[in-house]
């Protein structure tokens, strides 16, 4: 601290420590506490008080009418119809001192109601302020169909990492460690490029490939296995296995360059010296490059999770409504469709939870510290 | 040693292959009259579907938005990086390392949870979601890449000149005009580039938040979805191309320098 305010002065200090108290609080804090405590609020559909509000409404509506009829007279019900043209015409009914006095009599019936529903729903909503209004229940309401799709998720997240994972490895060894200088630029390029290209755009060229005439019917009717003239294609959006093999083109290169940028790092020699001593291959791998390279797979396996995990553009755009939805979607119509903030929140969460979990996890399997992951 | 270097030739061709084929499909398919896009059933060869992406009005105003959202977005991730970057470097102690933890969580933070806290948060106050809850919840996360890269090159610098400046008798902010800014300069550059990519082509975050507005990239998730022309895939073929310019570039830049 008191280094800061030599070098930089008491006012620029300030306005730094403004600045990343403001981001600290605003940005990154504030909106996760009021998101974990708007999941523990549990919102009451279908209880009594949602019943009463709805019933009020009915009587007030009905109380209305019949106020109306005493001032003016009832409209005539001609077959169901009310016909204002027929009002006072001698089809009508005569409303004599008797309806009126039957028409007091129910109006005040339903205020009699009113009444006692506006007493039950102050009572209800005392009771309801007083009560703890915290509760896990949107986190064990997760129904069964709602837990499978999570498990889903979950478990797909985790096969595209192994899959980068084994993929990305050799990879990342060829270009940092077993290519001239000109091969290395050549690779680091040709892997940049899909890299940089926009998320969605990459997703989207898949529907060439996938579509009901693209690409893999299309060679499937060449070879026999399908056909366009009698409708016997497949429609691959069908299959889980397509939002799969997007999820890991779209992540992969996220576990390539953590991966390549630690491994660049190795000075060759020491592979050298290895071989040298006589040691194999994979003990060279397992004893010099992996230990050296473990930061980076670190950081590749947490990226690539957590990008998998929390993907709504992959099953968005792939499934194309075919399949039953990812648990992004799940969230999504929680805040957008069926608008229950609060059970979309507890989802919301359970999916950061999720992530931190398999982070540390990450971290003691391959003995990494926070401060050499993001680097 | 020559056969396992093959096969990992093999390997690695096949990798290359594999990222590069899906879009070479997309952008051939926006050569093709057919409508909706394909490579197989093919037509015509056609530079039609290019000028047809100015007619789309739609496209163009969240082209707009998008641009609207990387100028506030840009600005604040590269002043909170650099806010974090100078106050992680020289504060010492135990605190710090919770701070840094703290302040790169953002990153590690699924990008729809950062959507949905930022639009909680803000209903608080009664703030609909809209381009500016996406400036937000985009800044959470962005900010943390301006941090790491300035930070890293603030660990290269020869505190020497700052105390040479200081005994010369520099006021604080001089020294800060003067010596530490120009010597951040480049990584603040750098970072900015950084963040405005980010911003642009971010989508989970951004369709989390922005409520009934859209982006450039809510807009083409929207269309993908249904029925489509290969309009989208002549904007695909206008992302890669730029994609492709700005690499070779910046390789050939670096090698030049070596």
């Amino acid at each position: 601290m008191k280094q800061l305010f030599e070098i930089y002065g008491w006012p620029l200090t300030t306005f730094f420590s403004v600045c990343v108290a403001l981001w600290l609080t605003i940005l990154i804090v504030a909106p996760q506490f009021f998101m974990i405590e708007l999941s523990l609020r549990f919102e009451e559909r279908g209880d009594r008080l949602t019943k009463i509000v709805n019933d009020l409404d009915v009587l007030y509506r009905d109380k209305g009418t019949k106020e109306y009829d005493l001032v003016n007279g009832p409209a005539c019900n001609t077959m169901g119809m009310v016909n204002p043209m027929m009002t006072g015409d001698s089809s009508c009914a005569e409303f004599g001192e008797e309806d009126k006095l039957r028409l007091e009599l129910q109006v005040r019936e339903i205020e009699d109601r009113i009444q006692s529903l506006l007493v039950e729903e102050k009572n209800l909503k005392e009771a309801k302020a007083q009560k703890f209004p915290y509760s896990a229940r949107n986190y064990t309401a997760m129904t069964g169909l709602h837990a499978w799709t999570l498990t889903k998720t979950v478990a797909f997240a985790l096969i595209v990492t192994l899959i980068a994972l084994a993929a990305c490895y050799p990879v990342a060894y060829a270009v940092a460690l077993r290519s001239g200088p000109v091969k290395t630029v050549i690779l680091f390029t040709a892997l940049f490029v899909p890299y940089a290209v926009n998320e969605l755009m990459r997703i989207y060229a898949w529907l060439t490939v996938f579509d009901l005439h693209g690409l893999l019917n299309t060679l499937l009717a060449i070879a026999g296995f399908a056909s366009f003239a009698s409708d016997e294609v497949i429609i691959w959006y069908r299959f889980p296995g397509t939002v799969l093999v997007v999820l890991v083109y779209t992540y992969i290169l996220f576990m390539v360059f953590p991966i390549y940028n630690t491994m660049a790092t190795l000075d060759p020699n020491q592979v050298e010296a290895a071989r040298d001593l006589g040691a194999k291959a994979w003990r060279i791998h397992w004893r010099v490059i992996i230990p050296h390279t473990k930061p980076g797979i670190a950081v590749g396996c947490i990226m690539t999770f957590m990008l998998a995990a929390g993907s709504f553009s992959v099953p968005y755009i792939i499934t194309r409504g075919l399949q039953p939805k990812w648990f992004t979607q799940l969230i999504y119509d929680k805040f957008f469709e069926s608008s229950n903030w609060n059970l979309g929140s507890a989802y919301s969460f359970t999916l950061l939870l999720i992530c931190i979990v398999f982070i540390f996890a990450v971290m003691a399997i391959f003995g990494v510290k926070l401060r050499q992951l993001a680097r | 040693m020559d056969r396992g270097d093959a096969l990992l030739n093999i390997f690695i061709g096949m990798f290359v292959m594999f990222m590069f084929l899906p879009l070479i499909l997309m952008m051939l398919a926006a050569f093709n009259s057919v409508s909706p896009p394909s490579v197989t059933d093919w037509q015509e060869l056609t530079l039609a579907w290019f000028p047809r992406l100015l007619e789309e009005d739609r496209l163009i105003g969240c082209l707009q938005n998008s641009f609207r959202i990387a100028v506030f977005v840009v600005p604040a991730s590269v002043l909170l990086g650099l806010s974090a970057a100078i106050l992680l470097t020289r504060l010492g102690g135990r605190a710090t390392n919770v701070l840094y933890a703290f302040l790169i969580s953002p990153m590690l933070t699924p990008g729809i949870v950062l959507g949905i806290a930022t639009i909680v948060f803000w209903r608080n106050f009664g703030v609909g979601a809209d381009l500016y809850t996406t400036i937000m919840a985009q800044t959470t996360f962005i900010a943390s890449f301006p941090m790491l890269i300035i930070m890293a090159r603030l660990q290269r610098q020869d505190r020497s000149q700052e105390e040479a400046a200081l005994d010369l008798g520099a006021s604080p902010f001089f020294l800060f005009r003067r010596v530490t800014f120009p010597f951040l300069l480049p990584a603040i550059i750098s970072s900015a580039a950084l963040a405005f990519l980010m911003s642009f082509e971010n989508y989970n975050t951004t369709v989390f938040s922005i409520g009934g507005s859209c982006t450039l990239t809510t807009e083409i998730a929207a269309q993908a979805r249904r029925a489509h022309t290969p309009v989208i895939n002549a904007l695909g073929v206008i992302f890669v191309t730029v994609t492709v310019i700005f690499s070779l570039v910046y390789t050939l830049r670096k090698q030049w320098e070596k």
